[in-house]
């Protein structure tokens, strides 16, 4: 918001350097974005917050200016010089059809006016802050808008029907062609103001054309009114039209601040188009409410600001701002002015004697804390070690943006997964929550390998969403997804390199589970929707399934660009972050030596691995201390349908020092189980 | 340090022609011990092999040359040794050469400038490295990271927090609605009311995370960011504890010669309420780019709790007072990285991501 340093020197004094004049306006909260030399003036833009509306005009900020500098303010001349013989009353009549949305309607009215350009100080003024002169009689009531605060409207008295303002809501079907040409459609949810016949201006929005002052006109009706903030905000949004007006009606004015602007108008009229200003002033309006009295005990302000601020301070700043300040400081009575429609609470008057003491004059202290237990929630701290680990594992972080496509979700999603909409959503391509996180990953893989990066590796944990089966909302759950795809990285130049694959994912997965203290992932083969069918698998947990991991279609990996494979998992970790973190406990290590020994099992494609582990592990034999696998072999010596598995087995006792021959036996003993469960031979 | 081959005795030379071919052999086997010790490379063995066992010009060669014309009994016997003689030399040069072999393995003969074997680390993206960062100063002075839901309802997100329904910060434009009561919570706030009806003051807790906004993408807005909030009540929570706080906070994260300033500045859900700048991090507050000249960047905002959100949670506003303030850490990371383009945080190029790769 644009003001004239020039302009607000007519009601305060203003310090020399301009440095100064923005320091202390920032520190009394209106910061200044900008300044410009504009012609001899300097333009100050200012960021004036949405609940100060008080602030939006010259004398609003020179209050501010002189409260600050302790300066004296002079407000402008709003004495009104009427002409005897011609009463306002006469000429024109108020009727308010809807006090709700109209609580105050204030009229003058000046006859025998010249329209015609204004002089130059106010055009000048008025073109500094970016308004476009127009004629004297409008400019005029712009120029007042933004020197008090209140807008203003004039008509052509002479063309409206019977001399007569009627406030009331649109009729059904009822139109308006605005000041700036266009033809609006209203609804009863508009509130117009009209005269005997017709609507001629949109309220708080913008008068009409149909009673424009233009060359010519020699009657003028002046309003100044207070509409609901609501209702004027509802139909600018309606209509598209964000005007100097509607910007301060939404925001509440003061309900008697049209007073002093419609007289400063008329006088500014009679002085600078001739005329002569009729008797008496049209007031329509219900019983005003009382002003706001708060009382404000100076322990209270104290208590908050963590301060004593003197009595003779508090009073002043009070004052100077407008405020009725009575009684003593162990509960000051205040008295609100009415264009102070912020302040409603003790609180409100605390800051305004802060903003004007000075935050700055506020020691900085600490608070002495309570020590927490824990330096967060669990599922906090724990999402926080997930991710430690996936980066240990060598994985990168991304983070993906929530929002996207429909499309792109539902590649990945089974039928019973909906994705959540937005009901407003900024564009087409922003229209959904997303459900997984693996497109997002997918198009941070696309946008690498379009640049000459293949060798990505990254990890994403995040919520997703999904729709409820009943009701709106939506279910929020935490996953973790992984994706991998290149050539694979080579770690040495004696070294060559490998791709990665399901086996890459299956480590890291199982290192994430060992690492956190979760149990471990069942891996089973399934189809998924979004990968290549005979290189996925679901992965399971207490017989639920949990997620999937494997290949990316083809198909899906197209649609995002990608040629190359692509591996990818996705897990729901929304109840393993809740998990208690892993008891960390001691278990005393076996003094005795120990024995390997190796077996390779020739045995059919169908036995797979798992099987194996689960007869290994259901043995109860406590000489084996425990098992891996070591090679996997098909090859020419080995008939088609089979494979030569070998495994490694320990032995070893806590109790004692095995011999040689008890291991043997032990190893014996294993290989003929296997052998036995599942048929083969050994190698 | 080999002998030259002058001091080599030879049959022809140490000795008459009717020299002891014994003695010579003898002679020659003490001389060549003499030479091995002080074998030190390749060149001196072949060197040392060619003057005792070289085919033209050995000495122990000459001995079987001579050998021919000795008479019968002498000569078997001088065969004897001079066999005996060549295998015990054949074996001390293999031993000298085996020596010299394990010690040029010992010896290590590395490019040692050759690169290293690379360990591909992973790494936090820069805005969890900025959070972690501020989430570490606020747990230092005994604050608990608290999070909740991203899909909330209105009372928790708006009404709660004193933003009446006709409030114009409820603009349809800057709200991402789901239908019904239900909309992406566009700051964090909704947690630090959840929390507060969990728990009873005293509390310090902050609360990341992320929230959306009904914004168009450009460089500095992107429709969902990543936010903090804190929140701090108690008894006796003043607003020189806020700023003493946020001052130390801020010194904290962008180096201890950080100055700031506090302003006036309007939330519906605090009173009084601050805006806290910082010295500009890239300049030291001298007035550049990032800062757009004018020495400080925007860093966060903060204020009293207002008594009507206490209200909402049950608290006695006369009773319990505090604290909150909240800043967007995609801005934070950027003013901390200096990143120009908000949009290249969510790109997540990997040569971006390397940058960071602490």
């Amino acid at each position: 918001m644009l003001f004239s340093t020039a302009w607000l020197s007519r009601y305060v004094e203003l310090p020399e350097s301009t440095r100064t004049l923005t320091d202390l306006l920032t520190s009394c909260g209106l910061v200044v974005d900008q300044v410009d030399e504009v012609r001899n003036d300097t333009v100050l833009d200012l960021d004036v917050a949405s609940n100060r509306v008080d602030a939006m005009n010259h004398f609003g900020v020179a209050r501010e200016i002189a409260t600050a500098r302790r300066e004296p303010l002079r407000p402008p001349d709003s004495s009104v010089d009427e002409t005897p013989g011609c009463a306002a009353a006469d000429l024109a009549t108020i009727e308010i059809d809807d006090p709700q949305g109209c609580a105050r309607f204030v009229a003058r009215v000046i006859r025998d006016i010249e329209v015609g350009p204004s002089p130059a100080w106010m055009s000048e003024l008025l073109e500094v802050i970016g308004l476009r002169p127009i004629n004297n009689v409008v400019d005029i009531t712009n120029f007042v808008m933004w020197e008090l605060g209140h807008p203003l409207h004039a008509y052509d008295l002479d063309l409206l029907a019977g001399n007569k303002i009627v406030v009331r809501r649109a009729l059904p079907g009822e139109a308006l062609q605005t000041l700036d040409g266009t033809s609006r459609s209203l609804t009863a949810d508009d509130l117009v103001i009209a005269d005997a016949d017709r609507a001629i201006g949109l309220a708080g929005v913008m008068g009409g054309a149909n009673t424009e002052i233009q060359a010519g006109s020699t009657n003028v009706l002046l309003e100044g009114a207070w509409f609901d903030p609501q209702l004027v905000r509802n139909s600018a949004q309606r209509l598209g039209m964000h005007t100097d007006a509607s910007h301060r009606f939404e925001r509440t004015l003061a309900i008697d601040g049209m007073v002093a602007a419609v007289d400063r108008a008329a006088a500014l009229i009679a002085e600078l188009a001739g005329g002569e200003i009729c008797q008496g002033r049209l007031d329509e309006k219900d019983q005003l409410p009382e002003p706001v009295s708060l009382s404000l005990r100076s322990s209270r302000v104290e208590k908050l600001l963590g301060v004593d601020i003197p009595e003779g301070d508090i009073r002043n700043i009070l004052e100077r701002l407008g405020f009725e300040v009575e009684g003593a400081s162990a509960s000051f009575l205040v008295t609100v002015p009415r264009h102070r429609s912020d302040i409603s609470r003790e609180e409100d008057l605390v800051e305004e004697v802060a903003r004007h003491y000075g935050y700055e004059r506020l020691p900085n202290t600490l608070p002495a804390l309570r020590a927490p237990e824990e330096s967060g929630d669990p599922m906090v701290l724990a999402e926080r070690r997930l991710k430690q680990v996936c980066v240990a594992a060598g994985y990168r972080e991304a983070l993906t943006p929530s929002l996207g496509r429909d499309e792109d979700q539902a590649a990945f999603l089974r039928a019973d997964d909906a994705p959540v909409s937005i009901a407003n959503p900024i564009s087409k391509a922003l229209g959904f929550l997303r459900a997984r996180l693996s497109p997002g990953l997918l198009t941070v893989v696309a946008h690498n390998v379009n640049r000459g990066q293949q060798d990505v590796r990254l990890f994403e944990i995040g919520n997703r969403f999904t729709q409820p089966s009943e009701g709106n909302g939506a279910i929020e759950r935490k996953a973790l997804a992984l994706i991998i795809c290149g050539p694979g990285q080579v770690a040495h130049w004696g070294e060559s390199n490998r791709a990665p694959d399901l086996f890459d994912l299956k480590g890291t997965l199982e290192a994430v589970a060992r690492r956190m203290g979760w149990p471990a992932w069942q891996w089973r083969a399934g189809t998924q929707p979004g990968l290549e069918d005979g290189c996925s698998a679901e992965l399971l947990l207490e017989g639920e399934v949990q997620g999937w991991a494997g290949r990316i279609s083809a198909e899906v990996a197209e649609r995002f660009g990608l040629a190359l494979p692509v591996w990818g998992a996705e897990i729901d970790v929304e109840e393993q972050l809740a998990r208690p973190a892993r008891e960390l406990r001691y278990s005393p290590l076996s003094r005795f030596p120990g024995g390997v020994r190796d077996v390779s099992l020739q045995l059919a494609e169908s036995v797979s691995f798992d099987h194996i582990e689960a007869a290994v592990t259901s043995r109860e034999d406590v000489s084996l201390a425990g098992f891996e696998l070591v090679d996997v072999y098909q090859g020419d010596d080995i008939p088609s349908g089979q494979r030569s598995l070998t495994l490694r087995f320990t032995y070893r006792r806590d109790d004692r020092t095995l011999t040689a021959e008890e291991i043997d036996s032990a190893h014996q003993a294993v290989t003929s189980h296997l052998l036995d469960e599942f048929g083969g031979k050994q190698r | 340090m080999g002998a030259t081959e002058g001091e080599v005795p030879s049959v022809d030379q140490g000795q008459t022609a009717d020299g002891d071919p014994l003695a010579i052999i003898q002679q020659l086997q003490q001389q060549f011990e003499v030479e091995a010790e002080s074998i030190s490379d390749e060149a001196e063995l072949a060197e040392l092999r060619a003057r005792y066992l070289g085919r033209k010009r050995g000495a122990l060669t000459a001995v079987f040359d001579r050998m021919r014309s000795l008479p019968g009994e002498l000569r078997a016997q001088v065969g004897k040794q001079a066999n005996q003689a060549r295998q015990l030399l054949t074996r001390r040069l293999d031993e000298i050469s085996s020596a010299l072999a394990e010690g040029r393995d010992k010896r290590c003969d590395l490019d040692v400038s050759l690169p290293g074997r690379t360990v591909h680390l992973g790494s936090l993206h820069p805005i969890t490295l900025a959070l972690q960062e501020i989430e570490s100063v606020f747990t230092r002075m005994g604050y608990e990271v608290v999070e909740g839901p991203e899909v909330e309802t209105d009372w928790y997100n708006f009404e709660a927090l004193n933003i009446p329904k006709e409030h114009p910060a409820r603009d349809i434009q800057d709200t991402l609605y789901l239908g019904g009561e239900w909309l992406l919570r566009t700051h964090t706030s909704p947690v630090q009311i959840r929390t507060m009806q969990r728990r009873q003051p005293p509390l310090a807790i902050i609360v990341p995370g992320r929230v959306y906004r009904r914004d168009t993408p450009d460089a500095t807005h992107t429709p969902s960011f990543v936010q903090c909030e804190g929140l701090v009540v108690g008894p006796d929570i003043t607003m020189t504890d806020l700023k003493g706080t946020l001052d130390h906070f801020a010194k904290a994260l962008f180096g201890h010669e950080t100055r700031t300033r506090f302003r006036p500045g309007y939330f519906p859900f605090t009173e009084p309420s601050a805006e806290m700048d910082a010295t500009c991090p890239a300049c030291a507050g001298n007035g550049c780019r990032v800062c757009k000249g004018s020495g400080w960047v925007e860093m966060l905002g903060s204020g009293m709790v207002h008594p009507a959100v206490f209200e909402a949670v049950g608290y006695d506003p006369q009773t319990v007072q505090g604290f909150a303030f909240g800043m967007g850490v995609d801005r934070i990371a950027a003013v901390r990285y200096g990143i120009d383009d908000i949009r290249t945080l969510y790109e997540n190029d990997i040569r971006f991501l390397k940058q960071f790769a602490t």
